[in-house]
């Protein structure tokens, strides 16, 4: 057998081969099709792509297939935001009313200020120091700022600033909420930016262990109940609390408040 | 070290908290102001794994509020002022009991065992007891008890047997304790006790190891050796059976094991309550500089930030640290030494956990049968780069129990399906 037979041979066995396969192929493509919805990759390019899981699904392909056939919510997606719900609607034929963002807020201003009871030594992280005897602060309630919610966030939007607290940079922030899901004191929530005047303090504790405990917590003497004009201020169980449907942020209450807990953004 | 010493001089005040079992805080029985006698019960037991708390000293009721506990946190207390002469609340002895009154005997006088279960809930639905008499050194209370009163703790034995319906029981003590081999072969014992020399030293959680070591039984993960049919005792809790049933006396006094840079260490037999100034102060003072006192042993024991809590009745050792022995290095990356998996008693691979356990990956750690972890702490201190192994699993323990628990949904969350692992 000589060299060109050989190329022949081998190149007819070898192209044989690959025909066949590719027949093989085109018929499993054409009798095993399955039927793709269009809108559900039109939806997949319109969203973020973080694949972060914050409307509560397994990430975005899997959102935008359930807002095509399960009727999820269409601003489900809290990190694309209205942008993105109106865009979704346009590929559904849906309407959408643009709802008001909301960005986490830190219901604490412990900190430094908090006093400490030990020196901790060990992991970095704030349900690991909640495992030792509720924490290493004297207030069983304020931020322990081990930045649990720093390494939560997809978006690196937090730090832990200079005051042992975490700070939110609302340009990057796309209200995930996936830091307040973590955190083991709650002392994240969700406000929006119109809401003005909060309480940056989340002890129940009595007015003297907190006064021991905090410089800046909130004693429950209900001094801005009586002051507040709307009445919107409500103290209950020592811990002031305010209705943001009633507030008007007149500033009352932070000019009265002694302790300076509550803040006026 | 070798004998259980009485205290000289009482304290002024005691603190007793109203938490010292596994179970839910106990209702005060008393209010502020109310004369107690010694053996009196403060506290009424509800709820399960809970116990009865009764005043070690007699004096008055000067305050019940929250006040720090050994296990870090703050906990309902009763503190009383004592009374110059102290008085005892009368106790009068069931004679001849039967195994139903032993029980109530038992579960009324408020023994709890050393890991925080009430003695009557371990010695339910079985049919062999262990005493573990084979705790490692910082914990030799335990173990000095055996030398200084052994046909007490044989008769207390013999007692739980009667009321559980038990067939046999072992007194596991470490081999190297000879003094203890010694005390126990010098007495008569009963033809189904039998003593057996062990080489590890069980702490407190490693129940389940001791009772596969010595009876060969296996239970399910998660599970209690009573699920093996076997009950799993301290020295001291059969000593405090023997006592109450034969005097009628609560659980009201506990040996501690005072040691570290303290002027005299020793045992000392101290009533509940006393806080560890009070204790250390009994053992002529702190020596030196104090770096940290830990409670029950250098590995497990629980750093205390204050020296005024109480002695309760898991507490069997106080260890003070002298400031230039406490190490606060920071922890440097794992070099895969290996170190944690040859010390580690039930053959996990640490190091690994670990890592799993800091990245959040705590699918990964119950895949490596993180659950099996007795939190004996070996792992931690044989790492040389001080890695927080045991707080790692423990971590991730917690967080697996979290995500398989019907935990309630936050309410400021708009997350529906937990999708960060659960934790």
């Amino acid at each position: 057998m000589n060299l060109t037979t050989l190329l022949i041979y081998s190149m007819g066995t070898l192209g044989g081969l690959g025909l066949a396969v590719g027949v093989m192929l085109i018929v499993a493509f054409k009798m095993f099709k399955v039927e793709s919805n269009p809108l559900v990759e039109e939806v997949v390019e319109v969203l973020p792509g973080a694949n972060c899981g914050a409307c509560g699904y397994a990430g975005c392909a899997d959102f935008a297939e359930r807002v095509v056939n399960e009727s999820a919510p269409i601003d489900g997606c809290p990190v694309g935001g209205f942008e993105t719900a109106k865009q979704i609607g346009g590929i559904l034929g849906q309407d959408v009313s643009e709802s008001e963002k909301e960005y986490p807020y830190v219901r604490c201003n412990g900190g430094v200020n908090c006093v400490d009871r030990f020196d901790y030594v060990g992991v970095e992280d704030c349900k690991a120091v909640m495992m030792l005897s509720d924490g290493e602060k004297l207030c069983n309630f304020g931020c322990m700022g081990r930045g649990t919610c720093v390494r939560a966030c997809p978006f690196g939007a937090i730090v832990i600033a200079e005051n042992r607290l975490p700070e939110i940079n609302p340009n990057l922030c796309r209200s995930c909420g996936l830091c307040i899901d973590v955190c083991p004191n709650e002392i994240l929530i969700f406000a929006k930016a119109t809401e003005q005047v909060h309480v940056q303090c989340r002890s129940h504790d009595k007015g003297k262990a907190v006064k021991e405990a905090c410089t800046i917590g909130c004693i429950g003497c209900k001094i801005c109940e009586k002051a507040c004009p709307e009445e919107a201020i409500k103290v209950t169980n020592f811990l002031a609390e305010i209705d943001q449907e009633k507030c008007t942020a007149c500033g009352v209450c932070v000019e009265k408040c002694p302790q300076h807990t509550i803040e006026l953004r | 070290m070798n004998d259980i010493a009485f205290l000289k001089e009482l304290p002024e005040d005691v603190v007793i908290p109203l938490l010292q079992h596994k179970g839910a805080v106990c209702e005060p029985v008393v209010s502020v102001g109310d004369t107690v006698h010694a053996g009196q019960k403060i506290g009424e037991a509800s709820g399960a794994a809970s116990a009865p708390v009764h005043a070690s000293v007699s004096g008055t009721v000067a305050a019940i509020e929250k006040l720090p506990h050994p296990f870090g946190t703050k906990v309902l207390s009763v503190l009383i002022t004592l009374d110059e002469n102290q008085k005892k609340a009368g106790s009068i002895p069931v004679a001849d009991p039967n195994p139903s009154e032993i029980r109530q005997i038992i579960k009324d006088a408020g023994i709890v065992e050393i890991h925080g279960t009430p003695t009557c809930d371990v010695i339910e639905n079985i049919d062999t007891i262990i005493v573990n008499a084979s705790y490692r050194s910082t914990l030799i209370a335990g173990c000095v008890g055996i030398c200084s009163y052994p046909y007490e703790v044989h008769d207390g034995l013999k007692y739980m047997m009667q009321a559980a319906g038990a067939k046999q029981a072992v007194i596991a003590v470490n081999k190297v304790n000879k003094e203890a081999l010694e005390a126990l072969a010098g007495i008569e014992l009963e033809e189904n006790i039998k003593v057996v020399p062990v080489k590890t030293k069980y702490t407190p959680g490693m129940e389940d190891l001791l009772v596969y070591d010595i009876m060969g039984t296996t239970k399910q993960i998660g599970g209690k050796p009573e699920d093996a049919g076997v009950g799993v005792c301290g020295v001291n809790t059969a000593y405090e059976v023997y006592d109450a049933i034969t005097t009628g006396r609560p659980s009201m006094h506990i040996p501690v094991s005072i040691s570290g840079a303290v002027e005299k260490p020793q045992s000392l037999l101290v009533p509940i309550g006393m806080r560890f100034k009070d204790v250390i102060e009994a053992c002529g003072g702190y020596s030196g500089d104090v770096g940290k006192v830990v409670m029950n042993g250098l590995t497990i024991g629980i750093a205390q930030y204050t020296d005024d809590v109480p002695v309760v009745k898991q507490t069997a050792g106080i260890i003070v640290v002298d400031k230039k022995d406490v190490l606060l290095d920071e922890t440097y990356p794992c070099i895969h030494c290996a170190r944690c998996v040859d010390v580690c008693p039930v053959d996990l691979i640490p190091s690994r956990i670990a890592t799993y356990s800091d990245q959040g990956r705590y699918e990964e750690c119950r895949g490596m049968h993180v659950m099996n972890c007795v939190e004996c702490g070996e792992c931690a201190g044989a790492c040389p780069s001080k890695i927080h192994i045991l707080q790692l699993i423990w971590r991730a323990k917690v967080a697996i129990d979290r995500a398989y628990a019907d935990t309630a949904e936050k309410q400021t969350s708009n997350l529906t399906l937990g999708c960060c692992g659960g934790a």
